[in-house]
């Protein structure tokens, strides 16, 4: 891994595309292109807003970007063997163990090693704030005491480049409110993400730069302010009502 | 691909996933692991009960012949027929994280042997018990038969597995292969007191060469022929390689593909 330096791309995805094919009869295949024509750049240090309607290809953009799966035309480049991953909770949960086995599970999926797991043992089981629960098995836990470990195993987990897909924070109002701070703090810390969602607030606060995706294309990229500002009035121009006919 | 540095890791994913997945299933079942144990027992009191008592049509010492081709298939079919759903069970995994998509069959291998290996030593304690078979110096070449098998088993699930989310419909393609790879690997009958060019055939198919080898270590006393033991590596070494290289060709694009 080369030393980063703020402000030097570590991703940059150019004219990547990804399509999909739906089988709809024996030689019958429809191919849907659910990102079309993407660049766009990820640099050092900085959080990267991803804004767009539904469906234009924002959770696909970040299964590329985390290297789920190939994009079928552009190219991704990584600039040094960077880990990229997407805060994923809950990954490869089994109900029948307990949350202290859960933890190792889902920590080596996340690409912790053992030893690393066992050092952040403490720190995740006082996240979670499931005290001596976590030696229960995962059956026995509500859905809320489930997100909460989840996330807590998910925060600790550490890639050099974090995707957020939508969810900064889980559980009650309380947990809620502890995992969002959290999670804001490590994002506006030096840490290199890339954030998507439909909170334009929550852009507008954390993200350095922001890219505007439309039909599977960038439709713009640049500063928070500037991109924020055009899609605003883009999006209410849209939304103004039709006069009656 | 993923960098060589991560090898270790993802080898310890396998080992730990296998052993939660185990624990998982001993948990959930009433009875907990004591099924591996009961469930072996059942399966081959049902052959006891039909050869032995029921039939006793098989001849002299067929219980002891019949049962090491039932258990050296077992921990072959029934490990090669669950990697056939390994990457489709795991859909939502694999859509969330990256993972080398190989860690998945093998955890279905690894923990198909540890239950396969209490099968094992009952049979090697039935062999002494009730039939009177003493120990002898070739006993002492099982754990190379058991690597060889191992390494086939390894072989056909990664195979298997990099082939069925391409299309579903090879999955009950795979059940009768199987059925017909059961019948053609001579667990009810000796290939060696089969016409000729039937045993030359058989001989190419490697789990009749590996039930043959357990049989002529366990109940013959004589080591088996080098010659079948390498058909059954490059089985186990082809089948590997072209699995593991369509599963490495694939890798980011079966989170597409499968279905969940």
């Amino acid at each position: 891994m080369s030393v980063p330096v703020p402000g030097q791309p570590v991703l940059t995805m150019s004219n990547v595309g990804v399509c999909f094919s739906r089988r709809r009869g024996l030689f019958d295949q429809q191919k849907i292109w659910a990102v079309r024509d993407v660049s766009l750049d990820v640099r050092h240090g900085e959080t990267l807003g991803v804004i767009g309607r539904n469906g234009v290809g924002k959770s696909t953009v970040l299964r590329v970007m985390a290297g789920i799966i190939n994009p079928d035309s552009g190219v991704l480049k990584n600039y040094g063997g960077y880990s990229v991953s997407l805060l994923a909770l809950q990954v490869g949960f089994l109900s029948y163990l307990t949350g202290r086995e859960n933890i190792f599970l889902s920590g080596m999926l996340l690409g912790m090693g053992r030893a690393e797991i066992s050092g952040k043992l403490d720190e995740i089981v006082a996240f979670s704030e499931l005290d001596e629960v976590i030696d229960y098995p995962v059956k026995t836990y509500s859905l809320g005491m489930k997100a909460r470990l989840g996330f807590a195993i998910s925060f600790h987990a550490d890639p050099d480049v974090l995707l957020i897909d939508e969810v900064l924070g889980v559980g009650d109002a309380q947990f809620r409110a502890k995992s969002t701070t959290a999670m804001r703090g490590k994002i506006l810390s030096n840490r290199t993400a890339v954030l998507v969602s439909h909170n334009l607030e929550m852009i507008g606060e954390m993200c350095d730069r922001v890219v505007w995706l439309e039909n599977g294309t960038t439709r713009a990229l640049g500063a928070t302010d500037d991109v924020l500002r055009e899609y605003v009035r883009q999006v209410k121009g849209r939304a103004a009502p039709v006069p009656a006919g | 691909m993923f960098p060589m540095t991560r090898i270790p890791h993802y080898l310890q994913l396998v080992l730990f996933k296998a052993y939660a997945e185990l624990r998982a299933e001993a948990t959930r079942a009433y009875l907990g692991f004591l099924w591996w144990f009961l469930e072996p027992v059942l399966y081959m009191g049902v052959f006891y009960l039909i050869f032995e008592i029921g039939f006793r049509s098989g001849g002299e010492d067929f219980v002891p012949f019949l049962m090491c081709g039932m258990v050296a298939w077992k921990w072959f079919g029934s490990t090669v027929s669950a990697s056939a759903g390994s990457l489709g069970k795991n859909a939502g995994l694999i859509q969330q994280v990256y993972l080398p998509k190989i860690v998945l069959p093998l955890v279905t291998v690894v923990s198909n042997t540890v239950k396969s290996s209490v099968i094992m030593l009952l049979l090697l304690v039935l062999l002494v018990v009730p039939f009177g078979k003493s120990p002898t110096a070739t006993w002492l070449f099982i754990p190379v038969l058991l690597v060889m098998e191992f390494l086939l088993i390894a072989g056909a699930a990664v195979l298997v597995a990099s082939l069925v989310p391409f299309a579903q419909d090879l999955r009950l393609l795979l059940d009768n292969a199987l059925m017909m790879l059961f019948f053609m690997s001579g667990i009810f009958f000796d290939i060696n007191k089969m016409p000729d060019t039937a045993r030359q055939v058989l001989g190419f198919n490697p789990m009749a060469v590996v039930i043959d080898a357990y049989r002529s270590v366990l109940l013959r006393d004589t080591l088996p022929e080098t010659s079948g033991l390498l058909i059954v590596l490059a089985a186990a070494a082809l089948s590997m390689a072209a699995g593991a290289a369509i599963l490495a060709r694939f890798d980011r694009v079966y989170p597409k593909i499968i279905n969940r």
